[in-house]
């Protein structure tokens, strides 16, 4: 045990302080950054042959949420690279044909309405504050429809949710970043089975398109 | 810098920071079945392996999911195994965390859809086996207390202890006659330990492992219609 105390420093054993470091690190690290983007499944659903619109601004492409927790760091997660992808999906299996609407101000006139999404609002949770072993996160969403006319039809608020355990993921450097990762593509999964399921059920939609 | 003391004392120290990490602790396994009818499966035929999620609930590791499907889908009376994630995206979304069947009645509902019983007919799906359940940490205690010696070594001095206890239940779903097969469940309940003298020597008991290797098993067993051993 002497010698092993005493003994001088080679590459082996900067090896194994490294890796005892790293184990030791890995409960105080803090922060992290989840930039990638995700795909949202096709959802299985029938469609409508109601030709629609889908208007997806510059704001919405580019949302990044960021907040500062306290003693835990900073956290970031980017949500407007995969909106697109969610939005064309989800209302692409609803409604044939989604035409891309680029600008609001050069409607296609070959539609009924066009829908315009937007992130209003969005949070996240760590496992540090709350009793709990996950990281979690919530997106809310206004839906926005106008019809043909420019008449507002509905602006409908959908909260959606998703959430990952800290323990699925083994690499304690790693885990902050893939379980808000995680938790993000959760929210997103989340908001695109809300709207499959719901939307035609608003009652301003049924009016609507008499569905 | 590379005297033969020195490369000893590094290799030493090397292996034991690895072989200590494979170190078992004792590990006690119960097992049990419950069957409602009978099973069966071609050699055609899938079972999909899920985890309950819970929007409000602990839910089953995903490690846990994956350790059942890879052993269930290999060795004796090995099984063609459908993933979680594969699943419930090829299904998406009828089996998110607010829209999964609850129950198998719920199920039947759903097969009655024709662009999901498609889907599912696609994937030769026979089963759905929804796996409940987690590991859970009880009994903490010790100290144990690490710094850097002379020389730059960490050194460490304590003893930890804990318990841990894992138990799961799988049920069973006959998507084809539409009932519920059955029940099998699996709690591994173990006691780790870990004694430090300037080396931590950690003795791991490993539930979670245990509980997968057993109630995979007995999943193929029930599947294939034989009795549990």
């Amino acid at each position: 045990m002497v010698l092993l105390m005493t003994s001088r420093f080679h590459p082996l054993v900067g090896l194994a302080l490294l890796i005892v470091s790293a184990i030791v690190l890995g409960g105080c690290v803090s922060g992290a950054k989840v930039t990638s983007e995700m795909k949202v499944p096709k959802p299985i659903v029938d469609s409508d042959p109601i030709p629609m619109g889908l208007h997806i601004s510059k704001a919405l492409s580019e949302y990044e949420y960021e907040a500062k927790i306290a003693q835990h760091g900073k956290y970031m997660i980017e949500l407007g690279e995969s909106q697109q992808h969610l939005f064309e999906q989800v209302f692409g299996a609803l409604f044939s044909p989604l035409v891309p609407v680029q600008s609001l101000d050069e409607v296609p006139s070959n539609i009924e309405g066009t829908i315009i999404p937007k992130i209003i609002d969005a949070n996240i949770s760590i496992p540090q504050q709350t009793p709990g072993d996950f990281y979690e996160v919530w997106i809310q969403y206004s839906i926005r429809i106008v019809s043909a006319d420019g008449e507002e039809i509905m602006d409908w608020i959908v909260p959606a949710y998703g959430r990952a355990n800290r323990h699925n993921f083994s690499n304690p450097l790693d885990r902050p970043t893939q379980a808000l990762e995680k938790a993000r593509n959760n929210a997103i999964r989340d908001a695109a089975t809300q709207i499959t399921f719901n939307f035609k059920q608003q009652r301003e939609i049924r009016n609507w398109l008499k569905i | 810098m590379n005297n033969p003391r020195t490369i000893l004392t590094t290799l030493v120290t090397a292996c034991m920071l690895a072989g200590v990490a494979l170190m078992p602790g004792c590990v006690t396994t119960t097992m049990q079945q419950v069957r409602d009818a009978d099973t069966g499966i071609e050699s055609n035929e899938s079972i999909a392996v899920l985890g309950r999620k819970f929007l409000s609930r602990d839910e089953t590791e995903s490690g846990f999911l994956d350790c059942v499907a890879d052993k269930a889908s290999d060795g004796a009376n090995a099984v063609n195994v459908i993933p979680h994630e594969e699943f419930v995206d090829d299904l998406f979304p009828w089996f998110e965390p607010r829209t999964a069947p609850l129950d198998v009645s719920d199920m039947k509902s759903l097969v009655k859809n024709d662009s999901i019983a498609r889907r599912l007919e696609e994937k030769d799906v026979r089963y759905i086996v929804w796996i409940e359940g987690t590991t859970e940490r009880a009994e903490q205690g010790g100290t144990l207390n690490c710094a850097v010696a002379t020389g730059g070594l960490p050194a460490c001095f304590g003893f930890l202890s804990w318990e841990a206890e894992s138990n799961y239940e799988a049920t069973v779903w006959d998507i084809r006659t539409g009932v519920t097969a059955g029940q099998v469940s699996s709690e591994a309940k173990g006691q780790s330990f870990v004694p430090a003298i300037i080396v931590p020597i950690p003795f791991i008991a490993r539930t979670q492992a245990h509980a997968c290797t057993s109630m995979s098993k007995q999943l193929k067993q029930f599947i294939a219609g034989s009795e549990a051993e």
